[in-house]
């Protein structure tokens, strides 16, 4: 089907070349209408299904059922607000943004990792803003601006892409000093998938692959090499091969993942019902909700929700096809790409196939600007989707 | 150039979605795995962690005697737990400091208890009311509500002590029996515990939903015991009294037992121990043991000593019987039929048996005799030619036939196997010593339940110990009953035994277990211990027993005392084991509502009620005591008024005592002082006390041919008494015997 899907696209690109010439001048279609639904259906389902997972240590710690639903609740309908804005841009805007906001985003990046501004939790210093009211982290802002940078160049260089100096280069530059920023914060798991969503750029935007695999296997040595040395993170390694060796710490949230979906069964505890989010699921609003979505719908309602995001993978996957322009295709890659990659290793690591990483699940896990920042990216993808071509 | 994606971006695209859709296959391929394959064995590990299963003790059954006197009770206690993970770091210290004295527990164990942080510890078993008042008001005081509280709990109690140690048993903590009937029928005494299940978050608190299974605990059932409370006092006083006397150094036990049923009316085994505190050992010999212990041996000595501690010696433990067993030996020969009671026997002090001489314990031997003086006098060659003329074959017959080759079934655990010469290895030399009950070992229990096969018309039964099992709601659950084993001898060989028995402590070496009105027969015995031999090699040490059946004419009960090891002088059966026979006989007997009946040479000496004379005429007075048969003679002239009387009006005196009357001005001393009396014989005693207006009275068999020593007297030498008061006196017989 996708092979069918392509072979209309290549005829629409052409049509597209003779009848409208302009970025700017909208598509009579409007916004992709299936994204948008699919979007706001898992958002819904992500907010009572946090809801459920959280409220329990909700209570504990804050002597509020709803205290993650309420925040996550404003935060989610700022995030719709700024969706639909974002919409309304024409991408020659972002364009224009990419590199200030990359400047913006470095300078963020670099204050954050300064004591007494950046702001601490659970151990790690990865956050701005005004403690307890709303904070925000840098790095996802990076993201986006690395996604908007990437997505330029490649649009501006597309012909010497094969080359190192235009098609590595600068792509190299830019994630070695974002991402070694974000390390400093010891946030793994976000320099984790920048690191993938920036490759998966890069070879949708025609990097050498030679170079790109030379490269992408000295990274994945070194990423190795660290994880030895670093025992934060060769200790998960540990924990995944057996998380019974150690139930008492490491394997502790693994283990209750498991104990989660596994009581699940084929048709779940019902909703609400999940007995694991009574404090043995630390994480169970934020990394680990999809175990309590597990433990609640059972395996017909995680595929269910798992197919959702399939298609909304999908379906994004046909706005980029459809882009008008090369950067606005490269920014919708780059935005699925960070949906389809959050998504799968999260999935992967509640069901342990994957080492503990701390990756959330979009939609689904509790952090409102996160969220709203999500909502927003969903915005300029649907921006993108103005101007793209129906078939018929 | 194209604006739009190129067609190598679109490839690629392609590719990068296809390798997304598959990333979701292993995962999807995960969850079939984990929600699917395997999701029973999570279900149950997380309902495990996710649930509280809280197990309701059940009640453990009440042990009773066979009056349902209750001797082993169990109670509600609490059981004190802590919730570390609750604990909040402002408590710890408190709990540390202050909690450890009210509970009374170190405090390096409750801080590692709180270092657990899980929700459930638990820091002090089975308190008591005042303890737990304590805790409760500690709690309070403190608001300790969030992180201790109470649990209930069942403890064993054992009102008595000390009372029937080592037949009842104790349990451990946790409520199962170690030793003792408490081992022994565990089963039934455990009952089903009872489960509370209920959900609980990962802090230990109670979750929003319902989740609660309710399993009532099933209370165990009851023993009702053949012992009897009475009875079994007796017998404790009267041995443990014993054991003293005799400096017992290896334990002494005795049996009573009813002879027709089977049933077990006391076992008991001194010095015993503390079923309430049975890890304390008090015995002052053990301890002494344990003094000497070095450091390293300390610990594997006192758990041998506890074990030693805990044996039941009248079923654990074996021994030579000795003499008692000739009487099996005679029964033998008149139940085969190779001897008569009209047979007459000669004892020269030995018998030349194979190239071994064996001599009877009178070496200067008993001379002629007949069958009944041959047990009577506890002759050995008497038994010696008995045994030849049985032969092995039958001998062993009838070993086994008395139960001697297998256990008695008794339900106690623990019991021994006897140690016998078989057929083949069974030389005229064994035969010949097995004859008086040398070489061969057997268990106490073994020995009494043969015994009553010859008191109870040669039927032997299996002892037992309980009678019946009762549920908590008195319901009969298992009862029983008298089981005959088998015919031992014929009813006639049973009867003549009997009587020779009863002739046995009449005329024989069993007279200390005489006793007043009561017909007793038995047996003594004083076996040598010849695995034992001290350091230069001599047997030294003795095991003195003495079985005793009364009535003699028609048994009800059999009583065996068996001291092991006693460290006195006379190391005899007849002198140290037979008197405290006679001693539980003397408190049974009425006990067990068997009348006296005494002989005419006893109803002589039996006490009187002295009337009161005084202000009588003294004819009148003279009058009333010819008819009250009792004699007296006068102080003060031979008339007018009685002034004063010993003794006086309302007391007791023997009734072929003289009694003084006093006319005039005449008048008794008002108080004598009791004289030292010890070492005196009879006659001897008796002219010393009518010396100074007193009257003697004795305990046992009076025989004057005998060499007798009086060894007691009560009141005690020295003691200011009104005169005309009775000195009880106790006589004992150096007799010897085999």
């Amino acid at each position: 089907m996708a092979q069918e899907n392509m072979a209309v696209k290549r005829k629409t690109v052409v049509k597209h070349k003779n009848k409208n010439n302009s970025l700017d001048k909208p598509n009579r279609n409007g916004i992709d209408i299936p994204f948008l639904v699919l979007t706001l259906i898992i958002l819904v389902i992500g907010l009572i299904m946090m809801f459920s997972a959280g409220h329990v240590q909700a209570q504990s710690k804050y002597n509020d059922s709803y205290y993650f639903i309420k925040r996550q609740g404003i935060f989610a309908l700022l995030g719709i607000i700024a969706m639909f804005i974002a919409s309304r841009f024409p991408m020659s805007f972002y364009r224009k943004m990419a590199f200030p906001l990359l400047v913006v985003s470095v300078i963020m990046l670099i204050l954050v990792i300064i004591p007494g501004i950046g702001i601490k939790a659970n151990g790690s210093r990865r956050w701005l803003g005004i403690r307890n009211v709303i904070t925000f982290q840098p790095s996802d802002i990076a993201k986006f601006a690395i996604i908007l940078v990437f997505a330029n160049i490649i649009a501006a260089n597309y012909n010497k892409m094969k080359t190192f100096k235009y098609g590595m280069l600068p792509f190299g530059l830019v994630i070695i000093v974002c991402c070694g920023l974000i390390l400093c914060q010891t946030h793994f798991s976000a320099t984790l998938l920048i690191c993938f969503v920036g490759l998966i750029m890069m070879i949708v935007g025609g990097t050498n692959l030679k170079i790109l695999s030379l490269i992408g296997t000295i990274a994945a040595a070194g990423l190795v090499v660290m994880m030895l040395f670093r025992g934060y993170s060769s200790d998960r390694i540990t924990t995944w091969l057996d998380p019974f060796a150690d139930p008492s710490d490491d394997g502790y949230q693994i283990i209750n993942s498991l104990y989660a979906i596994g009581s699940g069964g084929l048709t779940g505890l019902g909703l609400g019902q999940s007995r694991q989010k009574y404090l043995y699921l630390g994480e169970a609003q934020n990394d680990f909700v999809f175990s309590i979505v597990c433990e609640e719908l059972g395996f017909i309602g995680a595929m269910l929700i798992l197919c959702l995001f399939i298609l909304l993978i999908w379906r994004g996957f046909i706005i980029a096809f459809r882009a008008p322009d090369k950067f606005s295709c490269m920014v919708v890659i780059g935005i699925i790409s960070f949906i389809a990659v959050q998504t799968i290793l999260n999935v992967a690591v509640v069901t342990s196939t994957i080492p503990v990483t701390g990756i959330s699940l979009p939609f689904f896990s509790y952090g409102g600007t996160a969220l709203t920042m999500l909502l927003f990216e969903i915005g300029v993808v649907l921006s993108v989707s103005r101007y793209s071509y129906m078939e018929g | 150039m194209a604006k739009g994606p190129t067609k190598k971006m679109l490839k690629r695209m392609f590719v990068i979605l296809c390798v997304f859709m598959a990333c979701f296959l292993p995962v999807s391929a995960n969850l079939v795995r984990i929600q699917l394959v395997q999701h029973d064995f999570y279900q149950k590990k997380a309902i495990s962690q996710q649930t509280r299963d809280k197990i309701v003790s059940p009640k453990r059954g009440t042990i009773y005697d066979r009056n349902k006197k209750p001797l082993a009770v169990s109670a509600t206690v609490q059981t004190v737990y802590i919730q570390p993970n609750a604990v909040k770091d402002e408590q710890k210290e408190l709990l540390i400091k202050e909690f450890t004295k009210v509970i009374d527990v170190e405090e390096s164990f409750m801080e590692e208890r709180i270092a657990k942080n899980n929700y459930y510890q638990i820091v002090k078993r089975q308190i008591e009311a005042d303890m737990e008042a304590e805790v409760r008001a500690f709690i309070k005081e403190h608001k300790l509500y969030n992180c201790v509280a109470l649990t209930e709990d069942t403890k064993r109690y054992y009102p008595y002590g000390n009372f029937a140690s080592h037949v009842l048993g104790f349990t451990n903590i946790d409520g199962d029996g170690i030793t003792g009937l408490e081992k022994q029928y565990n089963e039934y005494l455990t009952g089903t515990p009872g489960r509370i299940i209920s959900a609980k978050d990962a802090k230990g608190n109670e979750m929003n939903f319902k989740y609660e299974k309710y399993e009532e605990a099933q209370d165990g059932n009851s023993l009702v015991l053949t012992i009897d409370e009475a009875i079994q006092y007796f017998t404790e006083k009267h041995l443990d009294n014993a054991v003293i006397e005799s400096k017992v150094e290896n334990r002494g036990c005795a049996i009573v037992m009813d002879v027709e049923t089977g049933d077990i009316l006391a076992m008991a085994t001194k010095p015993d121990f503390d079923l309430n505190t049975p890890y304390e050992i008090k015995d002052p010999l053990l301890l002494a043991q344990l003094e000497e212990a070095s450091e390293d041996e300390y610990k594997s000595l006192q758990s041998a000593l506890r074990n030693d501690m805990w044996r039941n010696k009248a079923v654990v433990d074996t021994y030579e019987p000795g003499s008692p067993f000739k009487t099996f030996t005679c029964a033998m020969a008149l139940d085969e039929g190779v001897a008569t009671l009209n047979n007459s026997f000669y004892c020269n002090g030995y018998r030349q048996v194979a190239d071994r001489v064996i001599h009877c314990w009178k070496t200067e031997g008993h001379g002629g005799e007949d069958f009944a003086h041959g047990l009577m006098n506890s002759c050995n060659p008497v038994m010696m030619d008995l045994s030849q003329r049985i032969g092995a074959e039958s001998f062993m017959k009838y070993v086994e036939a008395f139960g001697f080759l297998d256990k008695t079934g008794i339900d106690l655990p623990g019991e021994a196997n006897s140690i016998f010469h078989s057929l083949k290895t069974m030389g005229p030399v064994q035969l010949a010593v097995s004859s008086f009950g040398q070489t061969i070992k057997v268990t106490p229990i073994q020995l009494i339940t043969a015994y009553t096969s010859v008191a109870n018309d040669g039927k032997l039964v299996q002892p037992k110990i309980v009678k019946e099992i009762i549920d908590s709601d008195g319901n009969t659950v298992k009862s029983f009953d008298t089981k005959v084993i088998r015919q031992t001898i014929s009813k006639d060989t049973a009867n003549s035994l009997c009587s020779i028995l009863e002739r046995v402590v009449t005329e024989g070496t069993g007279k200390n277990a005489y006793i007043k009105g009561y017909r007793i027969g038995g047996k003594t015995g004083t076996s040598e211990k010849i695995d034992d031999k001290n350091e230069e090699g001599e047997i030294d040490k003795r095991i003195a027993s003495f079985i005793g059946l009364a009535p003699a004419d028609d048994p009800k009960i059999a009583v065996l005392v068996l001291l092991d090891e006693p460290n006195v002088e006379n190391k005899n059966g007849s002198v140290v084991a037979a008197p405290v026979v006679a001693q539980i006989m003397n408190d049974v007997l009425p006990y067990l509502g068997i009348e006296q009946q005494f002989s005419e040479e006893e109803q002589k000496t039996m006490d009187v009620v002295v009337p009161n004379l005084v202000g009588y005429t003294l004819t009148k007075a003279q009058t009333e005591l010819r008819k009250a048969g009792i004699s007296a003679k006068v102080e003060g002239g031979e008339s007018g008024k009685v002034t004063a009387q010993i003794p006086k009006g309302g007391t007791k005196m023997p009734k072929d005592a003289t009694m003084v009357l006093y006319t005039n001005d005449a008048k008794p001393e008002d108080s004598v002082v009791v004289p030292d009396l010890t070492g005196m014989s009879y006659s001897q005693a008796k002219r010393e006390l009518s010396r100074k207006g007193l009257y003697i009275k004795f305990d046992g068999v009076f025989d004057e041919t005998l060499e007798s020593v009086l060894i007691s007297q009560n009141p005690a030498k020295g003691t200011v008494v009104d005169a005309g008061t009775i000195v009880t006196v106790n006589f004992r017989y150096n007799t010897n015997d085999g």
